[in-house]
């Protein structure tokens, strides 16, 4: 919890992430939502999370 | 006890006689920012007459954080003393996440700084320390229930109506200097509006009353238990005063969430849920939106503006006053130029120009702070719960929560700024504000100091480890050039001991770096020469005296605003 110290390419990468999403979630219709946000999640698997990473993601995004 | 404002009663006076000279500058303001520039005129020797159309100084704690770059300006201006004895240093802050913390930071502070990266003080006290330091100095006026009517420009002077309680008036002034706030009546007289972003989201403050044991730190809870899907931000004050911020959601009232019951409700639940035993007063309380916006130009004709009469930027990461007082500290040498006659009115062309790019420079900063304090749409809101939710086992994310605090702005692109002599990158590069630093001055029996102080309101060259004569030569030319509307001091730095303290040079202060600190923290060669601008931008570095080059060419691009 001490003050962060994280390489200045990787906050610039989560500032991007950040604001790239909320910018895409405010651009689809509100019924699309989720719809949206799962293909999002299904590309990112399939092109970037083999199984066992996904599967440890999904378990770690249930926690709230 | 909680501040209660000295009221001062109306100095009746006349108009201006129509065949006298105008008066060379009167302020509409009485706030922070007009009450810092009255003073660095007057320390200039400008005779400046401040207008307000109230009786006292503000109510209610406002703009409570100044930053360092800000206690530096107060210094130069005669009352850094004051504000140390007043305000509560802090460095560090909290953020939590529903009941779990989630950041912990503490702002950048070395060995050699001189000052707490922050301090907390109401902005009525604030106010009331500069007052009264204006009473107690020459040149400066300060006339209490004049509320300016309109501006109107004429050929050579502006014509300022002010309505008093004896009737109306009206005032000619050769500069008029707009500091009346955001809703200015003179940026409203003048048919000038600002234009930017306001965000989603309002924010209820309130100063509360309140011995609590927590510490002196920044302290915000992210939807937190006691009222849920809010925000709220707590800040200790001196005299055991607590600053409460917290946000109303889309769908509250704001006329019933600002009733007294309400605020009193909403702030009890919070306090019950941190476990509070101790009885609490509510002491003042308004209500706030964020808003990005600047005018165009910060001059027209004969008029000036500054703070938020100019530009307004969100409340989060304090940048508000603390830019007002970097607005303050550099029109005050630059108009003092030219209503001394020594600069032409470009010089302030330059001033306009430097803080517009400022206030650019605050809401690039103060974007990201906004979007995640005050998330105005279902996309940002629903980003900024995830990352708070996810924080702890992604610390990169604890970034986007952190609140980026005011720092100083630099003037790396205006025409003053000469430009870097070397190609090896410097962490301290022309533009930049020089950090104030701990220093021993030799002369005259040695004793602790600040670079600061010792360069004061004045224009500075601090030659590392030169020839102290040699610098005394340059500083008296600059001096015979540049005074009185900008005073010169030389500052030399030696590493032997030995010769320091038996040196005396009228034109020099002395300073004992044989520990080297001062040309580390400057990040600074041997030999190498700084000038500082009055106001504690760096307008260039050079690798020794004789690189300066005539004092006439660098006292022409000064006054000129850059034309070197």
């Amino acid at each position: 919890m001490s003050t962060p110290a994280a390489p200045p390419e990787h906050i610039e990468h989560a500032e991007f992430a950040w604001r790239t999403l909320s910018e895409a979630l405010d651009s689809v219709p509100e019924s699309d939502r989720e719809g949206f946000l799962l293909r999002l999640a299904l590309l990112a698997a399939l092109d970037h999370l083999d199984a066992g990473t996904l599967t440890e993601l999904v378990a770690e995004a249930r926690t709230r | 006890m909680y501040f209660t404002p000295h009221r001062h009663g109306f100095t009746p006076f006349a108009s201006s006689p129509p065949d006298a000279a105008p008066e060379p500058v009167v302020i509409v303001g009485a706030g922070p920012v007009g009450l810092a520039l009255a003073l660095g005129l007057a320390r200039r020797g400008v005779v400046v007459t401040v207008l307000e159309s109230g009786d006292s100084v503000s109510y209610g704690s406002r703009a409570i954080c100044l930053s360092r770059h800000s206690l530096e300006v107060l210094e130069r201006l005669g009352v850094g003393e004051r504000f140390a004895e007043r305000s509560l240093p802090w460095t560090s802050g909290r953020s939590f996440h529903r009941d779990t913390e989630v950041l912990s930071f503490a702002m950048p502070h070395e060995d050699g700084d001189v000052r707490a990266p922050m301090v907390n003080i109401s902005q009525s006290e604030a106010e009331q320390i500069l007052v009264d330091e204006i009473e107690a100095t020459d040149h400066c006026t300060a006339r209490w229930r004049c509320r300016v009517l309109d501006c109107t420009e004429r050929d050579d002077h502006v014509g300022v109506r002010v309505e008093t309680p004896e009737g109306s008036r009206e005032l000619r002034a050769r500069w008029v200097i707009a500091a009346d706030g955001a809703r200015s009546t003179v940026r409203e007289s003048l048919v000038l509006r600002m234009s930017g972003t306001s965000y989603e989201g309002r924010y209820v403050i309130a100063d509360i009353h309140w011995r609590a044991p927590l510490p002196t730190e920044r302290r915000v809870w992210f939807d937190p238990p006691s009222n849920p899907g809010s925000t709220i931000i707590l800040h200790r004050q001196p005299a055991d005063i607590w600053r409460v911020d917290y946000q109303l959601g889309p769908d509250d009232d704001p006329e019933v969430e600002t009733t007294e019951e309400r605020i009193r409700e909403r702030i009890t639940r919070h306090l019950d849920w941190l476990g509070n035993t101790e009885p609490w007063t509510l002491e003042w309380s308004s209500l706030y939106r964020a808003h990005s916006s600047s005018l165009d130009s910060y001059l027209h004709g004969r008029v000036l503006f500054a703070g938020d009469a100019a530009h307004l930027v969100p409340i989060f990461g304090v940048r508000g006053l603390n830019s007002g007082l970097e607005d303050a500290d550099t029109l005050a040498w630059t108009l003092s130029s030219v209503v001394h006659g020594t600069a032409g009115p470009e010089l302030l062309r330059t001033y306009a120009a430097e803080r517009r790019a400022a206030w650019r420079q605050y809401v690039d900063q103060a974007e990201k702070s906004t979007l995640f304090m005050t998330p105005g749409t279902h996309g940002y809101a629903m980003t900024r719960d995830a990352v708070l939710t996810l924080a702890n086992r992604r610390p990169v994310l604890r970034e986007l929560i952190n609140p980026r605090q005011s720092g100083a702005t630099h003037s790396r692109t205006s025409p003053l700024t000469v430009g870097a002599t070397e190609d090896e990158p410097r962490s301290l590069v022309p533009g930049d504000p020089v950090p104030d630093h701990a220093v021993r001055v030799a002369a005259g029996g040695a004793r602790t100091s600040g670079l600061n102080a010792e360069r004061g309101p004045d224009l500075a060259v601090l030659a590392l480890d030169s020839e102290p004569e040699a610098l005394a030569d340059k500083v008296a030319a600059l001096r015979a050039r540049l005074a009185p509307g900008v005073g010169v001091r030389g500052l030399a730095t030696s590493r032997e001991a030995a010769r320091v303290h038996g040196a005396a040079l009228p034109e020099t202060t002395l300073l004992d770096d044989s520990a080297e600190t001062l040309a580390r923290a400057l990040d600074a060669d041997f030999g190498e020469v700084f000038v500082i601008r009055p106001a504690g931008l760096l307008l260039g570095r050079f690798p020794d005296l004789e690189h300066l080059g005539r004092c006439d060419a660098l006292a022409d691009h000064v006054l000129r605003g850059g034309s070197r």
